[in-house]
């Protein structure tokens, strides 16, 4: 079973993201902020990570850079969930394993997503 | 038998007396000019006093040149400042406060001069030395010296205070007077104070001390020249012109001191050769520096407008700047409402919430279809933003047009298939050439059409075809860019064909139009929203147009994309 993390200040994206992902059979934890995100990942056994771009505290490029500066389990996979489809590339760099656009896709057709890359050894971007 | 000092001097009141007419004359009407002329006349004194007291034997009236001289020297002085203060051209208010000042500024050297010719307080007398007469001055001379040390600096004070803030030709008038009073103060100070001990006693004690006076005429010049002929400051102008007025003095000394008659031919002959060829340095050397000059206003002329357009540029940049960040955070705020609203109604209608009824599904199913709609209006938007500003990166690479083709027409027929739509796809056997394309910007542009297809056809058949043309020349619909011109030359068209609702002819020519609020006829097509415009901007993009067709409305229509097989240069990787 996948822990997720969903990193979101927006409370009703997360809920919904929190439901549906616990639904599919996803162990979620939750965090408003990058910064928060990286105290729970500090602590928890963590194999995804989803995240918003931005948020105050500690936005995603943040966190995606932070989790990949060498201090952290390479083998986290690193979601960005975003409207600002220009940083996907920039998110991709940085080190993130895919990049979903937020209003793309309904939650359903999200975890399906998720599970995608996770199937994936190589980063995949939709 | 008159000796060269004579002739001099005779020259030098020649000069100062028509310089100072000439000057009036030329320019009467201004106060500068005036002025001028009285600083030349009681020059003209001053030199006609100071020589004459040399020349006459009769004590009396050598006694009444003195005071002349001492008095018109003054007089000059003090009008030397007057003159700049003319030259400065300072905005004066006529106050009464003024006019007082004025009055009590004149009535000092009225005071000097009753001084001078009524009491012994400046002048007392004269002794008679080896050299020539030399005046014995009285108690008030060192009040008399140190006025005239102010109106020096008072004058120079006025120049200087101009200088500053004036114009590059002001600037030269100004110099030119410095440069004048800066000559004539130099040797008459050599002559008359510092070598004074040195000279006094010699024999011709009378023509060095002259050489002090006389040189007044070097102020003079350079002063009438500034204000009848005033131009820009050059210095290698200057210095000609300084180098070789020494020369012709020279050379005119050289004239007068002839001993022979064939002697006075001789330097009279070089001297007027001498002439002639000055003449004609100076006026190639005004020439070069006036070609110079010119040169150098253009420069800087130029360097201007770079600067001008540096500026520009920068706010440009910057204003390109806010754009970006504006549809940056655009893009994030107004998806912000859409996106969980679009996360509830799927997780409703899945059946997270529980069961709905038949009419809640479908009252859910219309949010959702409107949502939707709102989330491709805001998407479309961003994507026109993007577009227009440069934002996207076309991601140009090789590619046959006809596996985009098929890869749509496989994605999209079980869906038109499940609407008992008959989708169709036709390709030339042949391939196709290929074209530098960005895959998923055409994917998308072919895609809407298609979509529309589906969307707009309840029955019947859709067509989506691959076709050449070797020699296509359609009329273009009038771009609001007024960019495009008549496409002609090989291209590969895709049409996409169906048996749909169709388009009313008057809508034909906004259907690809930007959506605009005082486009009421675009505002009547419901749901085209931006999507059509964003295809329009992909294509030409790549070269192509794209334009559509219908025979009226119930008649269906056919949405059609040429891309050149020759594209043009500018289809290039855009920043």
């Amino acid at each position: 079973m996948s822990r997720i993390i969903i990193v979101e200040d927006d409370p009703m994206i997360s809920e919904i993201f929190q439901r549906k992902f616990s639904e599919s059979g996803f162990e979620v934890f939750l965090a408003e902020s990058g910064k928060q995100a990286l105290e729970i990942i500090a602590k928890e056994k963590i194999n995804v990570v989803l995240s918003d771009l931005i948020m105050p505290e500690m936005g995603g490029f943040e966190l995606t850079k932070t989790l990949r500066s060498g201090n952290y389990d390479p083998n986290i996979k690193i979601i960005i969930i975003s409207n600002l489809i220009d940083s996907l590339e920039n998110a991709i760099e940085l080190g993130a394993n895919g990049f979903l656009a937020k209003s793309a896709f309904t939650p359903t057709e999200m975890v399906n997503e998720v599970k995608k890359i996770l199937d994936e050894p190589k980063a995949k971007v939709g | 038998m008159f000796n060269s000092s004579v002739i001099l001097f005779i020259i030098i009141l020649f000069i100062d007396l028509s310089l100072g007419l000439l000057v009036l004359i030329k320019g009467s009407g201004a106060k500068a000019n005036r002025t001028f002329f009285v600083l030349a006349m009681l020059f003209f004194v001053w030199i006609g006093a100071s020589f004459l007291e040399d020349e006459i034997v009769n004590p009396a009236v050598i006694d009444l040149l003195l005071k002349i001289d001492y008095t018109s020297a003054f007089f000059a002085i003090f009008y030397f400042s007057v003159f700049c203060f003319d030259l400065a051209e300072f905005k004066i208010r006529n106050s009464i406060m003024f006019k007082i000042a004025k009055v009590l500024f004149f009535s000092v050297p009225a005071i000097f001069g009753l001084l001078v010719i009524f009491t012994n307080s400046i002048v007392v007398g004269f002794e008679i030395l080896p050299g020539g007469i030399n005046p014995i001055l009285g108690r008030g001379e060192p009040l008399y010296d140190l006025f005239i040390v102010l109106y020096m600096i008072l004058g120079l004070a006025f120049l200087a205070r101009r200088y500053r803030t004036t114009t590059s030709e002001k600037k030269a008038q100004i110099f030119y007077v410095i440069l004048g009073l800066f000559i004539f103060l130099l040797i008459a100070i050599l002559t008359n104070v510092v070598l004074v001990d040195l000279i006094k006693n010699s024999r011709n004690y009378t023509l060095y001390s002259r050489f002090g006076i006389f040189s007044s005429i070097f102020f003079i010049l350079f002063s009438g020249y500034s204000i009848v002929k005033h131009r820009l400051l050059n210095l290698k102008v200057i210095a000609t012109e300084v180098l070789s007025l020494g020369i012709l003095i020279f050379s005119l000394l050289q004239v007068l001191n002839s001993q022979t008659s064939l002697e006075l031919i001789f330097n009279g002959i070089i001297f007027l050769a001498l002439l002639v060829l000055i003449i004609m340095l100076v006026r190639s050397v005004e020439n070069e520096v006036k070609r110079k000059n010119q040169l150098q206003k253009l420069t800087d002329s130029l360097a201007e407008t770079n600067d001008k357009l540096r500026v520009i540029n920068a706010k440009l940049e910057r204003i390109d700047a806010t754009k970006t960040d504006f549809i940056y955070i655009a893009s994030h705020q107004l998806h912000k409402v859409p996106t969980p609203i679009k996360g509830y109604l799927s997780m409703l209608l899945e059946g997270s919430y529980g069961k709905l009824s038949k009419e809640q599904r479908r009252v859910l199913e219309n949010i959702k279809l409107a949502n939707d709609r709102q989330i491709n209006l805001v998407d479309d938007l961003l994507n026109v933003s993007r577009m227009e500003y440069g934002k996207v990166k076309l991601d140009f690479k090789e590619q046959q047009l006809e596996d985009v083709c098929q890869e749509i027409y496989d994605t999209v027929r079980p869906v038109a298939e499940e609407k008992g739509l008959k989708f169709t796809y036709e390709k030339p056997k042949a391939a196709l050439p290929k074209l530098i394309l960005d895959k998923g910007k055409i994917f998308e542009a072919i895609f809407n059409f298609v979509d529309n297809a589906v969307k707009y056809t309840s029955k019947g058949r859709i067509n989506l075809k691959i076709e050449t043309d070797i020699n296509s020349h359609c009329e273009l619909s009038e771009g609001d860019d007024g960019s495009r011109g008549l496409l002609s030359g090989p291209v590969i068209r895709v049409t996409v064909a169906d048996t749909g609702v169709g388009i009313a002819k008057e809508s034909l020519p906004f259907l690809f139009a930007k959506f605009s609020r005082n486009d009421k006829a675009n505002l009547n097509i419901e749901g085209t929203g931006l999507g059509l415009y964003v295809v329009k901007l992909m294509i030409e993009a790549h070269g192509g147009r794209t334009w559509a067709e219908s025979d009226g409305e119930g008649e269906g229509s056919r949405f059609i994309i040429e891309i050149p097989t020759k594209q043009p240069e500018n289809v290039v990787v855009k920043e």
